[in-house]
Formats: C-alpha cells, structure tokens, sequence
C-alpha cells in the first residue's frame, strides 16, 4: 500500500511540474507573442534633416521614364514585400498560440489519462500525448524567436535533448527494460535511432514554420550534401561522447545511443565518401560551373541589370543573337522613318 | 580550381581522416573510447600480453542474468589454462569511469563484487560462469580482457605473446532464463 501511496504521490508531483512548466511556458510565449512598444507609441521624434529640392529638365527623355518605371517597379517590390513580412508575422503570432493551446490541452489530457488509467496502453498513450503536447509548445516559442543564424544552429540542438528527454520519460513511464546496444538486433537498434534522432526532425520539418528568409536549393551533388550532413552528424555525437566520457555527468542511455549513431554514421560515410570521390573525378568542371553559378546568382543579377541599364551597346556580342541584338535599333530607325 | 571544389576536397579529407582514425583496434590514446566497437554475443579475440581487448557492452541496469562461456572444446580449455601460468587472464566488466582508470593505468573499482569472480585462472578449469541474478547498478559497461596490461616492467622477462580466446556472453533480464531453457 505504501508503495503504491508512493508511486501516486511521485505521479502528482510530476503532474504539479508539468503544469507549472506549461503555465511558465504559455506566458513566455504571450510575452513573446505580444507587440513590441515601440510599435505601440506612435509618438516617436523623427530625426528630421531639411533640404531643398530643385526640378530639372530632363537631358534625356527615353532614358528618364525607364529609370522612373524601374524605380516605380522597385518601390512596388518593396511595399509588397513589406506587406508579406507583416501578414506573417501576424500569422506566425497566431500559430504560436494555437500551438501552445493544443500543447497545453495535449498535456493536461495526457497527464490525466496517465493519472487516472494504469493500463500499459493508456500509459502509453498518455506519454505520447505529454510529449506532442511539449514539443507543441515548443514550436509555438520557436515561432516568434528570430532567424539569426545562432539561433538557428542552437535550436534543433536544444530539440535533440528536449526530444532525448521526453523519449527517455516515456520509456520509464511505459517500464521499458532498456537491453544494452550488443544485445539489440538491427531492428530495435534502427528503433531507437528513429526515435532519438529522426523522429523530432521529421515533426520539426511537417509542422511549417513559416520563415521569411528564402531558402536557396543547392545544386550541389546529392552525395556532396549527404556527406556534408553526415559530417556535421559524426561531429555532433563525437563531441556528446567526448564531454561524457569527462565524467562529469552521467547518462549511459545517452552514451549509448549516440555511440551507435556514431558506429552507423561511420559505416554511411564509407559509402558517401566513396560515392563523392568519384563523383568528384568523374565531374569536376560541370559540376563545380553549375555550383559557382548558383553561389554568384546575386552577382549575376546584379551583372544583367547593370547592363540592361548601360545600354545594349556594351553587351558583348556573343551572348545575343544577331537578329535579336539589332532588333531594337530596326525598330528605332522604322520609327525615325515613319516620323 | 574553384571555392566548391576547394570545398569539397576538403570534405572528403576530412572524411578520410575520420575513418582512418576511427579504424578499430587503432592504438591511440585520444581515441581510446569512442574507436572501441560493442561487443558481439560471440566472437574470436586476439589478447597480446602485457596489454588488453576492450569492447562495448552498452546500457546495464537492475536485476540481470549473466552468462560467460570461453572456448567450447575441452582440450582447448586446458591447452587455454595451462598457457596462463602465472600470469591470469582477468576478465572485466567495468563502468565508465573505472574503464577510463583502468586505461589510464590507475586503481580501478567494479560494480559489482561479484564480477571479481570472472576471473580465468587455474582454479577456475570449467572457464564457464553463470549468474542467475546479478544486480546492476545503471551505468555503461565495458567488457575487458586484461592479460597484465601496463606490468611490462614489473615482468621478469618482458617477452610478449598473442593468445586467441573465443568468448561468448550473454545479458539477459533475470527472468529471462526462467522462461527459456538456454
């Protein structure tokens, strides 16, 4: 009897912590969530610098009504862009509170259900339902963090544990025996990796996130990016295995997983290494034409305008065909003749 | 050449070195971990003298059964016993912490009293050990095959010898066994 006392008590406690947690969690994410107040006062003093404008007569017509169209076309841009930004963040502002709602409404049923229910299933079940409920929330708070780069990098770290985690609370709640990795045939081995390492990926990548930076596809070769992953892979549990094997704290669980992670990532990179090696012989100059070219596309743009605003006259010839490339001065010499 | 290609040489160097270094049995000291492979249910190992074999056995926790057979055939048992003499085998299954001591040529511990008695020696003839129950604490395990590892100077003569040892060894939960006729 006292044992089982124990066990509820032990099981209210957790209840109690997670609601706190998730109370703590909802108003940071209204903090969040909220306005800036600069945005609010609208009194703000303008820096005002005086200047006087003059009106000039145009040298050249033609030339001034392209430059102004394109100005135009420019401010328009812009203006839109700005729209989008806005309409997103509101969007982005409304998700993170659904998400925290469905999060914490996940989690109260959860803890209930583990609470009131002592089946396998229903522990389960109610596991399952505490971590969604966690990581919701925790994608409704990434939603309103920047884009920085560091924060982007910090992140899916902090997802890999937070993830580690609740796996790891689940697996005691449901009373799963863990069985030593040598013991494990491949199929439990590929289980837990899924779970660990695959799992909050693939929830991270389904739930959109509505970034406002585009994301540019990288042309580089498909054993090029695998090998490039699985690097930064092989980097990443090298340096949780080198901080455990300190001493200073003590997860064998994860020491464990992330060594099979380790021993897997390395058989993958025999092949990629191998796959990228030739393909890096076989074609190299295509290949790395095709990257340059992606890599200086902003160049490029940039080039191409330029050119259009210096005039046909400096492109070089070899690019453009010969009907087309005097197209336009035909043109300007049947409406000189028709004047 | 361009910066992409620069890149990607670089990537597959880097990918080189990595696997040069993680090449099992590689005796660096940094590496003395993470290069180590897990154990498998059965294998042939090399043990050269004065120094060890160490694999991974993984996550233990609770009530476990153990079971630890060497070689099958009897002649080979003796011929086994009989090439220790005076200088035993010691078989160990260490944590953490105790392995990195151990490497390190420190005083180590066990987890356990009763893994002192693995132990291969000329008492021990049957070179088979079976524990029912056995309580372990939660901790990473490592399974060693010391052969006087780090006594080279305390020998009084410091010939080294290889001797291969097939070993096989089983954890199960302690219940296990009750249920299956092993």
């Amino acid at each position: 009897m006292l044992v089982l006392l124990d066990s509820a008590n032990y099981l209210l406690e957790v209840y109690f912590w997670l609601i706190l947690g998730s109370i703590l969690l909802v108003t940071l994410t209204i903090i969040f969530a909220r306005p800036a107040p600069s945005q609010l006062n609208d009194n703000n003093e303008y820096d005002l610098k005086e200047g006087i404008v003059t009106e000039k007569a145009s040298d050249d017509h033609h030339a001034n009504t392209e430059r102004k169209e394109i100005d135009d076309k420019e401010l328009n841009k812009e203006e839109i862009e700005e729209e989008q930004e806005v309409l997103i963040q509101q969007a982005k502002k409304q998700w993170a509170l659904a998400f925290t709602i469905f999060g914490l409404s996940f989690m109260t049923v959860g803890s209930i259900v583990i609470y009131f229910f002592e089946y396998t299933f229903t522990t389960f079940f109610g596991s399952c339902m505490i971590y969604v409920g966690v990581m919701s929330i925790v994608k409704g708070m990434t939603l309103q963090l920047s884009e920085l780069g560091l924060v982007k990098k910090i992140v899916p770290i902090g997802i890999f544990f937070l993830n580690f985690g609740l796996i790891s609370l689940i697996l005691y709640l449901i009373e799963v025996d863990i069985q030593p990795w040598m013991m494990m045939d491949t199929g439990i081995r590929s289980s837990y990796l899924f779970v660990i390492y695959v799992l909050p990926y693939l929830i991270w990548t389904i739930v959109p996130s509505f970034n406002t930076t585009k994301e540019v596809k990288s042309t580089y070769p498909w054993a090029s990016i695998i090998l490039k992953n699985n690097l930064k892979f092989i980097l990443f549990n090298f340096i949780i295995i080198s901080i455990l094997n300190l001493n200073l704290i003590s997860l064998p669980f994860l020491r464990q997983v992330t060594k099979g992670a380790l021993e897997f990532s390395i058989y993958i990179l025999m092949i990629t290494v191998l796959l990228e090696t030739v393909a890096f012989i076989r074609k190299p100059k295509a290949t790395s034409n095709e990257i340059d070219q992606t890599e200086d596309l902003d160049a490029k743009i940039t080039t191409d305008y330029d050119r259009t605003e210096e005039g046909l006259a400096i492109r070089d010839f070899y690019e453009e065909e010969e009907n087309e490339y005097f197209s336009t001065e035909v043109i300007e010499q049947e409406e000189k003749n028709d004047r | 050449m361009t910066d992409s290609n620069w890149k990607r040489g670089g990537n597959i160097i880097i990918a080189l070195i990595i696997l040069v270094l993680t090449i099992p049995d590689l005796d660096m000291p940094y590496t003395k971990n993470y290069n180590l492979s897990f154990c498998s249910d059965s294998e042939v190992i090399e043990v050269e003298r004065f120094d060890f074999f160490a694999c991974e056995i993984g996550y233990l926790e609770g009530e476990m059964s153990l079971i630890l057979q060497l070689i099958s055939s009897e002649s080979e048992n003796w011929g086994l016993v009989d090439s220790f003499g005076d200088s035993p085998i010691n078989i160990l299954i260490l944590n953490q912490q105790n392995y990195n001591n151990f490497y390190d040529k420190e005083n180590y511990d066990v987890s356990n009293i009763e893994f002192l008695s693995l132990n291969i020696n000329e008492d021990n003839k049957d070179l088979s050990i079976n524990f029912p129950i056995i309580d372990i604490p939660s901790d990473y395990y490592f399974l060693v095959f010391d052969w006087e590892y780090g006594k080279e100077d305390e020998a009084d003569y410091a010939s080294t010898s290889t001797l291969d040892i097939s070993y096989y060894i089983q954890f199960r939960d302690s219940g296990y066994w009750e249920s299956r006729p092993y």
